[in-house]
């Protein structure tokens, strides 16, 4: 919010009432009324919010107290991502593989991420990682709706596979340390959407850096997709694909029907449909 | 050479990335002297990178490692062999050598008379062009 400054009143309407105004009195009051008037008031400068607010997360109940509830969700903290118009996804894509360029901003994803109970805390934990929020919210977006599911062998909000859930949960905390104080130990920890974040974060971390090695500098959310979705075997040819090929020629039938993507489907059209889903977070950068 | 024209690709889209964002990526042209091969069925597997044979810089296994395969891997045509190592060409037109035992021959995933092409990319970066 732009600040505005105080009303100024007339210098003549300091005075008493019956006194009579001395002249230099009225240029001390018009020099003090131009001075208010051009200097914004202290209590009206805006404060940004820097990362997402604390959240009070009481895990003991207080005898003798009535039980509080706690509304869900919590406001989108980031700026508003300044090329997407405010509008969702128009499933164009990007083209895939623009070779930089993303940017980090607040996303479509985010706000679905963050009107979940545990996405102030996984916002967090992508921060902690150098993940850009958004791009750990778009995947939960595709993967589940950001709803904790269970599955025959992915789970969780991030659907994970247990062996994938366990090394990228153990990569996160060697890498910042900090992180194992909130996690939920062994593979219960990947029904913990808060906890199955760090994991996923380190996961788009870690494909990040395979895309970087692969030559793509700077990739974006839609970049990590085949990566995350198809593992980095197809997800670098994929990322690197012309738009007019074929999905079927970088991916196994059985990989294709699991993934519900239809022999005929084009990689341009995939990005299109995962764009979709994603909106605006498909052009921004998967690194902060 | 084949590795310059990559860069200045590279370098025209680093400096009008908007033109070459908006048009999507492109075949430009196939790359002489490499064809697709594909990696293991075990390799296509991994879930993380380092499931995935390494990239050396050298047919050695005490070489540099400078990263990691893709599933379809492009080797020197005809094929450069040394103490069990195959040359290659990574995706961003460095050069490396893989085991060739996580190697077998590319096949369409799809059971058509696809072909693979290593080939240049409008985005300045190598693809496979399978057609």
């Amino acid at each position: 919010m732009k600040p505005r400054p105080l009303p100024s009143r007339p210098a003549s309407a300091a005075l008493a009432p019956g006194s009579r105004p001395r002249p230099g009195g009225i240029v001390a009051a018009t020099a003090c009324a131009v001075a208010l008037a051009a200097v914004p008031a202290f209590g009206q400068v805006p404060v940004t919010l820097n990362g997402p607010p604390v959240q009070v997360r009481p895990y003991v109940p207080e005898p003798g107290l009535p039980e509080i509830t706690i509304p869900q969700g919590t406001p989108n903290p980031f700026p508003s991502d300044p090329t997407s118009g405010g509008s969702s996804g128009d499933g164009s894509g990007d083209g895939g593989s623009s070779g930089g360029g993303g940017i980090v901003a607040s996303s479509d994803a985010l706000s679905t991420m963050l009107g979940q109970p545990w996405g102030a805390a996984a916002v967090a934990n992508a921060q902690a990682l150098g993940v850009n929020p958004s791009a750990l919210a778009a995947t939960c977006v595709v993967e589940s709706g950001c709803q904790n599911l269970g599955g025959r062998v992915a789970q969780g909000a991030f659907q994970m596979t247990p062996s994938t859930y366990t090394a990228m949960i153990n990569a996160a905390v060697a890498q910042n340390p900090s992180l194992a104080s909130q996690i939920v130990p062994g593979l219960a920890g990947q029904m913990d959407p808060a906890t199955e974040s760090i994991a996923a974060a380190e996961y788009l971390l870690q494909g990040t850096q395979y895309l970087q090695n692969q030559g793509i500098a700077n990739p974006t959310v839609l970049d990590i997709r085949s990566y995350y979705n198809f593992g980095p075997s197809a997800g670098a040819n994929i990322a690197n694909a012309p738009g007019g090929a074929s999905m079927s020629a970088y991916l196994s039938p059985t990989v294709m029907q699991q993934n519900g993507i239809t022999a005929n489907e084009t990689v341009d059209q995939w990005r299109a449909s995962v764009s979709a889903k994603i909106g605006t977070a498909a052009g921004q950068s998967v690194v902060i | 050479m084949r590795v310059s024209h990559v860069l200045v690709v590279g370098l025209f889209c680093g400096l009008f990335s908007t033109t070459c964002h908006a048009q999507g990526v492109r075949v430009v042209r196939p790359v002489p002297g490499y064809m697709c091969m594909l990696l293991s069925p075990e390799d296509e597997q991994a879930t993380v990178q380092s499931q995935l044979p390494p990239v050396l810089a050298g047919p050695s296994p005490s070489a540099e490692r400078i990263g990691y395969p893709s599933g379809i891997v492009f080797v020197t045509s005809p094929l450069h062999q040394v103490a069990g190592y195959v040359e290659m060409l990574r995706l961003n037109g460095q050069t490396g050598w893989i085991e060739a035992n996580h190697l077998r021959p590319w096949h369409p995933m799809n059971n058509t008379s696809s072909k693979c092409v290593p080939s240049l990319m409008s985005n300045g970066r190598l693809g496979a062009d399978v057609h």
